[in-house]
């Protein structure tokens, strides 16, 4: 961002990259399971709880990764920010770095974990699937600054 | 590896194709898990093992750019001989080309060497003579002011010559402060920021504001260093031709028809890359001279800030050459046209030009301002104004307002300067009767742009030889895009008496009628 060489500055995902940071997220995503499993409604078993942290989770981070685009901060980048989703922003848009794994492998390691404990039920199985669909494929490399069919373009 | 990238991707198309084209296995809810596993559908078997797979995957993949630098591709392409012949073949060019010194020394052919022995203020000294000086911006004669110069030595006294660092690196020093204070104070806004450089003041304020994507309408008379602002801020520009407001309007109304079909049918195409320049992610701007460096005119302000209110849009206002010259009391164009000083989006002005010191400001509401602290390139990444200067820009803001009749004896010199140089045979005079700065142009240009400057020049070389005036031709720089037609630049003076104007008009004319007739 500033002259070459220099390390990137962009705060809005720098923070991802500090110590901690994954643990307070895995923290945070059981917390919200727990709460989950908490409330005394009879709808609420243990199958329905994991699809909903699935689903909610997986809801939760298409918005905060695939659909805010730009930064609040950074006046020095001249706008080049503001077309990025903050998955694009992420490191710089270097693929395959340990955070974007990371975030990456969460989505699919609940997913599978919750196809256990649904008892692979089919229902489950489908909203599940499509859930993680939503927010697997926009990570793709592939689909780098690519909206499909003009979705979140502007 | 590029081959297995891709296959990995298999299952995701797969999956959903065989998932609807068969049914699930019945289960039984009372096995253990191994069963459960083993008796669940094929398919969401398949499913997680390759999920797991590409878990594996993503983890042991190397990271990467999605755009490899195809320069180092290509140089691992070469063999160590290919390299060898283009290290061979290579020659460097010279840092200054050939042709650019030449076209320099052409420019330069006809132009008088000015070499001034003493203060560029009213009279100069030039090879051993004295000169009247009818080339310098020195509008309001502060140059050479013993009072101005009286403050600056006093304040090298207390702080030396320099401020040693930018002001937020430790330049900061107090009589900044109270020099912004009071350039706010006077210009009647809440704020004012202090620029160590006059022509870095607009060239930093625009791009501060205005990013790439933006949009920009330009008047294309601009000087210098609005365009290198404009260059710098990377946005999208419009020029409108030169105080045509009609002009304007039509690109403005232009512009919002294609707005309107933009916002109510956003356009989708299959697999397409997004697009800043829509209208909701834009802003627009407009940039204006107040007194125009390379026309001498005004720009028309209450009918910009009328078109403002229509289409919406801000308006930056260089007031580098009508602060102390334009207005009943020097304060600019919106004086003159008493325009509402918050119409205008964003001021800059110069303390180099009537002021008498060196440095540049800009001033407007206080939020717009205190974005510049840390977004005005000329302010964070150079030195500050040297105290000394600061200090007599300060004085000058004082004098100016002690003596308001100076801007009627500027001008009153000016109309009746305008007034005998619109006489002159063969040149056109171009500029307000009431601004001290004027251009003279041929009446008759040729074809040729050098071949009118060069008449100019001996003009200009004909009074430098055998008069008593300094008169130059205005000089552009190489970058230059918006180039007006070659002039002789003159400013008036506010303190020249009317024997020395009607002695210089003389000289002016005489050689006018030598050279052009």
């Amino acid at each position: 961002m500033f002259a070459e060489g220099a390390p990137s500055h962009n705060p809005n995902v720098d923070w991802l990259n500090t110590r901690g940071m994954w643990t307070l997220y895995v923290i945070l995503l059981v917390m919200f399971h727990l709460f989950l499993l908490s409330i005394p409604v009879d709808a609420l078993t243990v199958p329905m709880v994991w699809t909903l942290t699935n689903v909610l989770h997986n809801l939760f981070s298409l918005i905060l990764f695939h659909f805010t685009k730009g930064t609040p901060w950074l006046d020095t980048d001249q706008g080049r920010s503001r077309a990025l989703t903050f998955w694009e922003q992420i490191d710089d848009g270097i693929q395959y770095t340990t955070t974007k794994k990371f975030f990456t492998i969460l989505p699919i390691v609940v997913y599978l974990m919750t196809g256990f404990y649904t008892n692979y039920d089919h229902a489950h199985f489908i909203v599940n699937t499509i859930s993680l669909v939503t927010v697997l494929v926009p990570k793709l490399p592939i689909f780098h600054r690519l909206r499909l069919f003009g979705i979140n373009r502007y | 590896m590029p081959r297995f990238s891709k296959t990995i991707f298999l299952p995701f198309v797969v999956f959903p194709i065989l998932i609807a084209t068969h049914g699930f296995q019945s289960k039984n809810p009372n096995a253990s898990w191994v069963e459960h596993i083993l008796g669940t559908s094929w398919m969401h078997f398949l499913l997680e093992i390759s999920l797991t797979l590409y878990i594996i995957y993503v983890s042991i993949h190397k990271m990467k750019r999605n755009s490899p630098n195809p320069l180092k591709e290509s140089l691992e392409q070469l063999t160590e001989k290919e390299k060898e012949n283009l290290i061979k073949e290579w020659t460097p060019e010279p840092l200054v080309p050939a042709s650019f010194v030449q076209d320099i020394e052409m420019n330069e052919a006809h132009r008088p060497k000015v070499v001034c022995e003493s203060k560029i203020a009213k009279y100069v000294s030039c090879n051993g003579r004295q000169y009247l000086n009818m080339s310098s911006y020195n509008f309001l004669n502060f140059v050479g002011n013993a009072q101005l110069e009286e403050t600056a030595k006093r304040t090298i006294r207390k702080y030396g010559v320099g401020s040693c660092g930018p002001r937020g690196f430790y330049g900061t020093v107090d009589v900044h402060l109270e020099l912004e204070e009071k350039i706010a104070k006077f210009m009647q806004c809440e704020e004012a920021i202090l620029y160590s450089y006059g022509t870095a003041t607009i060239s930093s304020a625009i791009p501060a504001y205005s990013k790439r994507g933006d949009l920009i309408f330009v008047d294309d008379g601009v000087n210098f260093s609005i365009q290198q602002g404009l260059v710098v801020s990377r946005s999208n520009l419009k020029y409108f031709r030169h105080n045509d407001v009609k002009h304007l309007e039509s690109l403005l109304e232009a512009l919002r028809l294609q707005d309107q079909i933009a916002l109510s049918r956003p356009r989708r195409h299959f697999l397409e890359k997004d697009d800043v320049d829509h209208p909701s992610k834009r802003r627009v701007f407009l940039v204006v001279e107040g007194l125009y460096a390379n026309y001498g005119d005004l720009c028309p302000l209450p009918q910009l800030v009328a078109l403002k209110k229509k289409y919406k849009f801000r308006i930056f206002l260089d007031e580098t050459f009508s602060i102390g010259v334009i207005g009943r009391t020097g304060r600019g164009v919106t004086e003159h046209f008493d325009v509402a000083r918050d119409d205008i989006d964003l001021y800059t002005g110069s303390l180099e030009n009537a002021l008498g010191s060196t440095g540049g400001f800009c001033c407007g509401s206080t939020f717009v301002i205190d974005h510049q602290r840390l977004s005005g390139l000329g302010y964070c990444f150079s030195a500050s104004l040297p105290p000394l200067l600061a200090a007599a820009a300060s004085t000058a803001l004082d004098l100016v307002q002690e003596r308001p009749e100076l801007f009627d004896q500027l001008r009153a010199n000016s109309e009746y300067m305008h007034k005998e140089l619109s006489r002159l045979p063969g040149l056109s005079l171009h500029g307000l009767p009431g601004s001290p700065l004027k251009h003279l142009r041929l009446a008759v240009p040729s074809e040729s742009r050098q071949q009118d400057a060069d008449l100019l020049n001996r003009v200009v070389n004909h009074v430098y030889t055998n008069g008593s005036t300094l008169f130059i031709t205005a000089k552009y720089a190489p970058a230059e895009t918006l180039l007006p037609q070659p002039s002789i630049r003159v400013a008036v003076n506010a303190e020249l008496t009317q024997s020395e104007m009607t002695s210089a008009v003389q000289e002016i004319a005489s050689a006018a009628k030598e050279v052009l007739l």
